[in-house]
């Protein structure tokens, strides 16, 4: 299992809102906390939903035993730890950190 | 009357003799209440071996300030098995118990709640991975929770 995954097989997206790697709060966020609550969950659920179907396609196989993070539909990092995951994507994607969803890929059984 | 459709999320598949396996989990998507921004969503692995539900240390923290605690940590007012959980990844870990309220919800616009429950909130240090929606504590109070695993239709409703 790889530790870290600075070159993931399925490339994060490009060319998608709000990634201006901004410091602070980014134009990007602002706007995700002032959206409604339901606004803020169609906009999150959205992203668990696409993380589901690219899980049962099997694309995230090469993940197995971490987290990974979606965004705007598509695959944006993955990482073992989902706090550093969030902290880290957020960074790089200028979104804020509960904007993502992440979802955790098994690998094994764990009783 | 709420109602929430669970998904079966199926991470691998195996050929056993005529059986197929997977490796699968039922899942509950839910966020935590009150709803201030941003929204705080996360993902339940439905679990009815787990007596009662527990969130990993990294789950609860960034809504610290929603849970009512209802014990101390190594409180020696409760019993050992409501102040520390062992198993999930070798050795004990100590919990302490609180509640939250909660809203479950589907990508069909379903929602159940919102619901207090009373959960075990781990003092793991990462050792745990996934956040369990377990027996007790509230999630499954005055609900049905009914499943065609053939036709990975599962789905959650008030009784």
């Amino acid at each position: 299992m790889p530790e870290s995954t600075s070159s993931p097989p399925i490339p994060p997206g490009s060319g998608v809102p709000g990634q201006n790697g901004a410091q602070g709060l980014s134009s990007s966020q602002e706007a995700f906390l002032r959206a409604s609550p339901n606004a803020q969950l169609a906009l999150v659920l959205a992203d668990y939903q696409a993380a589901y179907r690219v899980l049962e396609s099997g694309g995230l196989e090469p993940y197995g035993g971490q987290f990974v993070a979606f965004l705007d539909g598509q695959f944006a990092g993955a990482d073992p730890n989902p706090a550093e995951l969030r902290a880290r994507v957020s960074r790089e994607r200028g979104v804020h950190p509960e904007r993502l969803a992440v979802i955790h890929v098994l690998d094994e059984i764990v009783i | 009357m709420g109602s929430v459709r669970l998904s079966l999320r199926r991470h691998k598949s195996h050929a056993a003799g005529s059986h197929l396996l997977y490796l699968e989990q039922v899942v509950a998507l839910f966020r935590v209440l009150p709803s201030e921004s941003p929204a705080l969503i996360r993902e339940g692995v439905i679990d009815t071996g787990a007596p009662v539900s527990v969130f990993p240390q990294v789950a609860w923290q960034p809504f610290e300030q929603n849970i009512s605690w209802l014990t101390r940590r190594n409180d020696p007012g409760v019993p050992k098995w409501c102040r520390e959980v062992s198993g999930v990844s070798g050795g004990s870990i100590p919990v302490r118990l609180g509640s939250v309220v909660n809203e479950l919800f589907d990508h069909l616009g379903g929602r159940l709640g919102p619901f207090e429950i009373v959960a075990m909130f781990a003092q793991d240090h990462g050792r745990m991975r996934d956040l369990l929606l377990g027996l007790g504590g509230g999630v499954f109070a005055n609900r049905r929770l009914e499943m065609v695993y053939t036709d990975q239709a599962i789905t959650l409703s008030d009784a």
